[in-house]
């Protein structure tokens, strides 16, 4: 490399370093935020690693999968009695009516058996 | 990580903004290499990590202008050209540049400094600012461009040449 050729780049670099050192305001601030972005991602990079998806996926398959299992005759009943109270409730008949069906059903037996 | 970003982020995005023309641009690209180099190289060694933060950043440009042929190339079927703001943008920067020389003597030693590399082709760009401003050797440079260290020695050697020319007012 010549002589010349060394101060020219000298004279280039001079300038584009004072390039970086001119930037305004507003671009700085806005190149502190993306760094600070950028930092947010490589500290929740750390907390969870590049492998964990695989396994989380793999344990939530398997749960859901069991959950599905287990979970169906148990709910039948459920849904039955969900039915019902729905029936109740949609009847044009008095909610007290239902509540009291016991002491109606008691009063008709004591009813019979004294008659 | 933090100290490194900070020592980095202003000369990527002059680098972004020479090789694009256009600040709003070159701050997308800086942001896009950041987020990439810490998803994927965070954890190498640090001596590592200047070659791959500009490697990732040269390719982003290199993306950007890839994209802007493509929307020119497209532009030229589309009826409405001139209403596509971002073809209005390209287009100012080309007209920018195609009378870049003429106006290289009202500017400032820095700004000229910018304005004649902006008008070097993309890889003379890129193969100076990565060896005259960042000093990486031939052979980092050659990795980071992904090019042989021949090429790289073309690449500046030409924009050397060009840039002596059009600033020999300033030297």
């Amino acid at each position: 490399m010549s002589k010349d050729e060394k101060e020219f780049l000298n004279f280039a670099r001079n300038r584009l370093n004072q390039g970086t050192e001119n930037l305004d305001p507003e671009t700085r601030s806005k190149l502190i935020a993306m760094r600070n972005r950028a930092l947010n991602i490589q500290e929740n990079k750390r907390w969870i690693p590049e492998w964990a998806p695989l396994p989380t996926m793999g344990l939530i398959t398997a749960v859901l999968y069991l959950v599905l299992i287990y979970a169906k005759p148990a709910s039948t009943p459920m849904l039955d009695t969900g039915l019902e109270d729905l029936e109740i409730l949609a009847s044009l008949d008095h909610i007290e009516l239902y509540e009291d069906l016991e002491f109606y059903e008691w009063l008709a037996n004591k009813n019979y058996d004294a008659g | 990580m933090e100290s490194f970003l900070a020592s980095v982020e202003r000369r990527a995005y002059r680098m972004a903004e020479i090789g694009t023309g256009n600040s709003e641009e070159a701050l997308d690209i800086v942001q896009e290499a950041m987020f990439g180099f810490v998803r994927k190289y965070s954890t190498r060694p640090e001596e590592e990590w200047r070659p791959l933060f500009f490697r990732i950043l040269q390719n982003k440009i290199r993306d950007w202008h890839r994209r802007s042929k493509i929307r020119k190339s497209l532009g030229l079927f589309w009826p409405f050209k001139g209403s596509d703001p971002e073809n209005s943008i390209q287009d100012l920067v080309d007209t920018k540049e195609k009378n870049v020389l003429d106006t290289l003597e009202s500017l400032d030693s820095m700004e000229a400094m910018h304005t004649a590399i902006r008008v070097l082709p993309l890889r003379q760009q890129q193969a100076f600012l990565l060896r005259a401003w960042e000093e990486f050797s031939v052979k980092e440079t050659a990795k980071i461009m992904e090019i042989s260290e021949g090429s790289v020695k073309t690449h500046f050697s030409r924009a050397v040449s060009t840039l002596r020319e059009s600033l020999k007012e300033y030297e």
